[in-house]
């Protein structure tokens, strides 16, 4: 329940303060949202595994977010940072497909 | 591939196997997740994805309407600048009208021109006041032969008179000469023909004998029917009485100069109407 109620005030408090993202902060806000969704599969098939740990998930899904904004900032940085873009993407990408396939085995058990 | 292959293989955190074999080493249950509604730290990471995802949804959300406002007033843009094209082309195609119109008027008065110009150089031609070349006649007259008797002719009339070639002036006239000059002096309508002290004067020019008189016209014409004529006949009168001598030729090509016939009094209609009307 606190975690559905945790998910809720996040969301309203997105809507309500409505956060400004810096200028320069803004390029990484899509990475920073597909290394979320990979913390948030990696966990919920860590439920599915039976092998979940909450501080694991919210440390694994803050660090994905800052390395992954990072990555990518260094490669603008040195120029090449549509290139790291992919890179992460793609890595991410990839992850999120096996953990999400994971998922629905254990869900549909197929 | 190595890396790919560890990609697949491990694309769960290994922090959570860790953990999991650190519980059981305690001997508590594997998964945390029968007491997940205790835990603060699943509660603040839910509500940082519920502000990231939120925060980026919003974003976009501004985004798209900041890029939909530009594609509106880009479409504006086009749109203006279509209607703009369009009134330009319109303004084109009138203005080619126009010039067409204009070029259409210029020719007519191009024709108009040449008309006038050709009207103008007849008219002349036929004053006097441009010279004119053609086929023609010269009659030439001359004093008596020194030695001559003519005994039933008065002394003051064997020379060539003013009245003489008046005569032979109006006899050319008359059988169709077109152009008419005396030594060079072409004959216009403001030409008198008098004598002052036994000199002729022309054009209020003298003339001395022999009096060369050309006349353009149709040369057989005027060779023909001029000696049959008013002025022949005087020609041979004068030749039998008094011994006036004239031969008449006739001449492929003869060329006229242009003579003065400047206007200083009188002044033409400048209403061309009233002109027309008197023509």
């Amino acid at each position: 329940m606190i975690p559905a109620i945790g998910l809720l005030l996040g969301i309203a408090a997105g809507l309500l303060f409505d956060v400004q993202v810096p200028l320069t902060l803004q390029p990484y806000l899509p990475i920073a949202v597909v290394a979320a969704l990979d913390a948030v599969f990696g966990g919920v098939r860590a439920v599915m595994d039976g092998v979940f740990d909450d501080k694991v998930f919210v440390i694994s899904f803050i660090s994905n977010v800052l390395i992954a904004a990072f990555i990518v900032f260094l490669g603008d940085q040195l120029g090449v940072g549509a290139q790291l873009s992919t890179a992460v993407i793609v890595v991410l990408g990839i992850r999120i497909f096996t953990n999400v396939a994971n998922i629905r085995r254990h869900v549909f058990h197929a | 591939m190595s890396l790919l292959n560890d990609l697949f293989q491990n694309s769960i955190d290994e922090g959570y196997a860790e953990a999991a074999a650190r519980r059981e080493a305690e001997g508590k249950p594997a998964s945390s997740g029968s007491l997940p509604a205790r835990s603060p730290a699943i509660m603040i990471g839910l509500l940082l994805i519920g502000l990231l995802f939120t925060t980026a949804a919003m974003h976009v959300q501004r985004d798209a309407g900041v890029v939909s406002a530009e594609k509106t007033s880009l479409l504006e843009q086009i749109d203006q600048a279509s209607d703009r094209s369009t009134t330009l082309e319109d303004e084109v195609s009138e203005l080619e009208d126009d010039i067409l119109e204009i070029e259409t008027r210029a020719g007519q008065s191009v024709v108009q021109g040449e008309e006038l110009r050709q009207l103008m150089a007849a008219a002349q031609a036929v004053v006097g006041t441009a010279a004119v070349s053609g086929p023609g006649i010269v009659v030439t007259v001359n004093n008596p032969a020194p030695g001559g008797e003519f005994d039933e002719c008065d002394p003051s009339l064997q020379v060539v008179l003013d009245y003489d070639l008046q005569q032979v002036l109006n006899g050319l006239w008359a059988v169709g000469a077109e152009a008419v000059s005396i030594n060079d002096e072409r004959v216009t309508p403001l030409t008198a023909m008098r004598s002052v002290n036994d000199v002729i004067l022309v054009n209020i020019r003298p003339i001395a004998p022999p009096y060369v008189i050309s006349a353009i016209g149709d040369p057989q014409r005027l060779a023909g029917e001029f000696l049959d004529g008013p002025g022949g006949r005087y020609l041979q009168q004068i030749f039998q009485t008094c011994g006036i001598q004239f031969t008449i030729e006739n001449r492929e090509s003869l060329r006229l100069p242009r003579g003065a016939a400047s206007l200083q009094v009188a002044e033409p209609p400048t209403d061309s109407t009233e002109a027309r009307r008197r023509s």
